[in-house]
């Protein structure tokens, strides 16, 4: 499969088909798609339409864009207008999103080609994608495992080589823990590096889009067409924003720390033995990589209760609008008000959607409010000032981005304790707004996770979005191209 | 549980109110979307998927509500917090397409105001205003038959709510607050606080307590009062209703009533304890909007001289009735063109006069803003002027408005020209016109003669109508007197 940026390239220039292009990735949906169900709605039909598009464009001799006939498939939180928008939840089955989201304006005028909805984890709410209101998708390297969450179908999509491209969201780790457990790159943006407009919201102090990319440079060209102001979201940062891809790729004298919070005693010895190799490659390529002793992140071992708190709280807010009144799918006898916005969440939530409204709304309530929700604000802004202060002496961190790999389907479903500390790692940066990737860094050699994918995470200070991903890239020149999932050669 | 209403005030109990008001503000669009904000359109038809909730939609603040806002926070005298901060307000109902509302709770654009009230038949008084902060309104549902029908189109608009501290003690105070509060927001142009389009709503807080004490009572509120009628009526009942408890030995319980004002009764529509939880928590799709401190100065540079101000001007610079300086007041505008006339006129009283009998008649007539009549300040104080000085009567005087205003080419003195107005004070020729009044209405003169006084009225006037309007009524009145008494 062609880089995002060859395909862009050719196509712009003439080489390339953007129908041939589509018609080639459509292929690959049709024999790969059964062994990882990645997609909700592979919405083909209007792929065909959108490389059309691009393909009248050409001949009215504009430039398509610089994403131009490039296969980028959405998590299927993010609205496109008139297509499928489910977020994952029966609260949402069959409803249509009224409008474009920001992200897929800037898509659509980059020339991309919008390639199906893919699967998740119901409102973003799970670490496996096992939490879908729909099914399951499964990991490209073992069917027998998990391939993360809650961006689980992208992440899956692009790792069995469907789609050079696609796009999740993260609140916890979303992006960036389906990333690692699939071999793939995925970068959580600043908080306010990109617009959240037609993202379905989970926790909107803390809701990210961002690329997830078979490529690093890949990911970097995404996260400069969707990255930018958006007067509509009050929360998007203002000013001009550096593009990613025209930061020179480059680890020479970045001063690099890897703190031992990171180094955390639930991470598998065999994922940090990959860890480990990678800051290796680090140093090897320039980087000044150091140790930083247990302390200066004193607050980081708070993160799960904090990030579940703040989280929770605000969805239990944001979903409050799927009561089946105005759309979506109704419960309810007809008769009396309480029994349909009982009937109607009750039925149409899955356990942990509902399960994380409980423990937000009580977060909330009258006489608790002060002891968790406040409280885990104040402990947020103690680890955000932590990490800031980190950021004077260093240009990135590095770390593991899952305490272990792609672990068994069902195996943690039913313990939402094991579950919440797949985000041991990546809350951190959420709950600090700081950019994040996690790069491919090896395979496991021996044990649980034997044959798995490492995802080594790079996080920057606020804003610094194009230097993590030009880190990145860097990484990705210095170590080489990853190693791919069985699925990413498959023949018909 | 119902109450009666009572006309009587409970003996032993002194009533404490507290007044809370939504007001509209008036802006071309809503809170957080670009919605119109409009009344009286057809359902649903200003809607769009901000204000219906559609997944993934974010508010983007009115900045133009934020200037109304403040600028109605100014006029109430309050301390301005100029970093803006939501929050959420969590409910459950139809109407709430997010299922929470987008208002300001810890920090209130506002506080720490106050309001002073003059009113004609009771004693003034001041006002607290405790906070007034921006938040969004509701919509509607309509309950059709065994439907319930849901219209958005309010869904969104921006409120003012403003809170009053617990310093009413009657009805009548309440309602005179109210007026007076209405009469400011509109004055100053934030909203156009019509009760009947429901962009001026009212809850009472009522509690009361013993004669003397000052620790205060239970309270109860009563909700939606869309009339200074039904916010008089409802604190009457509501009055009674807890003094015959507490006078019975019975406490007041802590709730939330409505008022029928069919029955004249407040009713209970829920107890504190199954009161909501609204779980207030902080608006995160909004960050801190920041007024700066020289724009809150401009707003306040701003503000007219505000109506109370400028009633006690009128009454202390012109002597005017309180009926005349508060009609003038009511209306910025109206306030101005007084202003002007009386600029050129220098006679306050006769000037009220023209301004709120003929110049509001031509608008009335005309269908007209002020500002549209031909008859401009400067033309109406001529005719004012000639008026004063003798040359016109009134009676004339109105008949020259009305061509003030057909004819915009030609002046006042033109006019009383063309129209041949000119009032006779000549006195032989008012002579020969009393004689005449005097033979063609014996009975009449001789009834006046014999004693009774008020029939000079009828005289002049017949005289004045003979004379088409021209003749001096008071050379007249001084006339006809020496005439008759003369006789006897």
């Amino acid at each position: 499969m062609l880089t995002a940026r060859r395909i862009a390239d050719q196509v712009r220039a003439g080489d390339l088909d953007p129908i041939d292009v589509l018609e080639q990735a459509l292929q690959r949906l049709a024999v790969r798609e059964e062994h990882v169900r990645a997609y909700l709605d592979p919405d083909v039909e209007f792929a065909r339409r959108m490389a059309d598009v691009v393909v009248e464009r050409l001949n009215r001799g504009e430039d398509p864009g610089r994403l131009a006939g490039v296969p980028v498939s959405l998590k299927d939180n993010i609205a496109v207008a008139g297509r499928s928008l489910t977020a994952g939840s029966r609260a949402l089955e069959g409803y249509r999103a009224p409008h474009d989201s920001c992200v897929a304006e800037r898509l659509i005028a980059e020339g991309a080609v919008l390639l199906g909805r893919t699967n998740l984890d119901e409102f973003g709410m799970g670490a496996s994608t096992e939490s879908s209101g729909f099914h399951a998708t499964l990991n490209p390297w073992d069917r027998e495992r998990v391939p993360g969450g809650s961006s689980g179908g992208s992440a899956a999509a692009v790792a069995a080589g469907i789609v050079p491209l696609a796009l999740g969201t993260e609140t916890g780790g979303s992006i960036r823990q389906p990333a690692a457990l699939c071999g793939v790159t995925g970068f959580k943006p600043s908080y306010g590096a990109v617009s959240r407009r037609g993202v379905v919201a989970f926790g909107s102090s803390l809701d990210q889009v961002g690329p997830i990319a078979a490529h690093a440079e890949d990911a970097a060209l995404l996260y400069d067409v969707i990255a930018g102001h958006d007067p509509l979201d009050s929360t998007s940062a203002p000013g001009e924003r550096a593009s990613a891809l025209s930061v020179r790729a480059d680890l020479e004298g970045l001063r690099i720390g890897i703190p031992e919070e990171f180094l955390d005693e639930r991470v598998d010895k065999r994922v940090l033995q990959q860890i480990e190799k990678a800051v290796q490659v680090l140093g090897d390529a320039g980087a000044i990589t150091k140790r930083i002793p247990r302390g200066r992140l004193a607050h980081m071992q708070h993160s799960i209760a904090v990030y579940h708190l703040v989280a929770c709280s605000e969805a239990s807010t944001n979903l409050a609008r799927f009561d089946g009144v105005r759309f979506g799918p109704r419960v309810s006898d007809g008769h009396a008000l309480w029994p349909l916005y009982e009937d109607t969440r009750g039925t149409l939530f899955g356990p942990e959607v509902r399960r994380r409204i409980v423990l937000g709304t009580f977060a909330l309530s009258a006489g608790h409010a002060d002891a968790w929700y406040r409280r885990a604000l104040s402990v947020r802004a103690l680890i955000r000032r932590e990490f800031q202060q980190l950021f004077d002496d260093y240009d990135l961190l590095a770390g593991p981005t899952s305490p272990f790999g792609a672990f068994p389907l069902g195996e943690k479903l039913d313990d939402p304790v094991a579950m919440s500390l797949c985000d041991l790692l990546t809350a951190p940066a959420c709950l600090a707004g700081l950019p994040s990737v996690s790069v491919p860094c090896g395979l496991v050699r021996k044990g649980s996770f034997k044959g798995l994918p490492v995802g080594l995470c790079l996080t920057g200070a606020q804003g610094d979005d194009p230097r993590v991903l030009a880190a990145a890239r860097a990484f990705e020149v210095a170590r080489g191209e990853p190693e791919r999932s069985p699925l990413w050669e498959l023949e018909a | 549980m119902s109450a009666p209403a009572s006309e009587n005030a409970p003996v032993n109990w002194e009533p404490v109110i507290g007044l809370e008001v939504h007001v509209q503000l008036a802006t071309q669009s809503k809170l957080f979307c670009r919605c119109p904000a409009r009344f009286g359109q057809p359902p649903n038809t200003l809607i769009c998927p901000v204000c219906t909730a559609q997944p993934g939609t974010l508010p983007v603040l009115n900045a133009e509500a934020v200037r109304l806002g403040i600028r109605a926070a100014l006029a109430l005298g309050c301390e301005i917090d100029t970093r803006l901060l939501f929050e959420r307000k969590s409910y459950f109902a139809p109407d709430l397409p997010k299922g929470y509302q987008i208002t300001q709770f810890e920090r209130p654009l506002g506080s720490a105001g106050s309001l002073a009230v003059e009113s004609e038949g009771i004693e003034a008084f001041a006002v607290s205003i405790t906070r007034a902060h921006l938040e969004e309104d509701a919509g509607k549902v309509v309950h059709r038959q065994a439907l319930s029908l849901i219209d958005l189109n309010r869904a969104g608009t921006p409120l003012l709510e403003i809170v009053s501290g617990p310093d009413l003690r009657t009805p009548e105070q309440a309602v005179a607050f109210l007026k007076t509060l209405r009469r400011l927001l509109r004055y100053v142009g934030v909203s156009d606080a019509d009760m009947e389009k429901g962009s001026f709503r009212c809850d009472a807080n009522v509690s009361l307590r013993a004669l003397g004490s000052d620790v205060l009572g239970t309270r109860t509120e009563t909700k939606n009062l869309n009339s200074f009628r039904f916010v008089a009526g409802a604190l009457r009942a509501e009055i009674a209703r807890q003094g015959a408890l507490l006078d019975a030995g019975e406490p007041v319980a802590q709730e939330t009533r409505g008022y029928d004002p069919d029955s004249g009764r407040t009713h209970l529509l829920r107890h504190k304890e199954s009161a909501h939880d609204y779980r207030y928590a902080p608006e995160v799709d909004l960050p801190a909007y920041v007024v700066s401190v020289d724009d809150v100065q401009a707003l306040r540079d701003a503000l007219p001289e505000l109506p109370a101000a400028r009633r006690a001007r009128f009454l202390h610079e012109g002597a005017l009735s309180t009926r005349d300086a508060d009609a003038l007041t009511a209306d910025p505008k109206l306030a101005d063109y007084y202003e002007r006339t009386v600029a050129l006129t220098e006679q306050p009283r006769e000037t009220a006069h023209w301004v709120l009998r003929e110049a509001l008649r031509l608008c009335h007539e005309g269908k007209r803003e002020l500002a549209e009549l031909a008859t401009t300040p400067e033309r109406l104080a001529e005719l004012i002027r000639l008026v004063s000085a003798g040359r016109l009567s009134q009676q004339a005087g109105r008949r020259v408005v009305t061509a003030l205003e057909a004819q915009p080419d030609l002046s006042a003195q033109e006019l009383v020209e063309q129209l041949d107005l000119h009032q006779v004070s000549d006195a032989a020729e008012l002579q020969h016109l009393v004689d005449e009044v005097i033979a063609a209405e014996a009975s009449v003169a001789q009834r006046y003669t014999q004693g009774d006084a008020s029939l000079l009225n009828a005289l002049v006037g017949s005289a004045m109508q003979a004379s088409g309007g021209k003749a001096n009524p008071q050379r007249l009145r001084e006339l006809f007197r020496a005439r008759l008494e003369q006789r006897d």
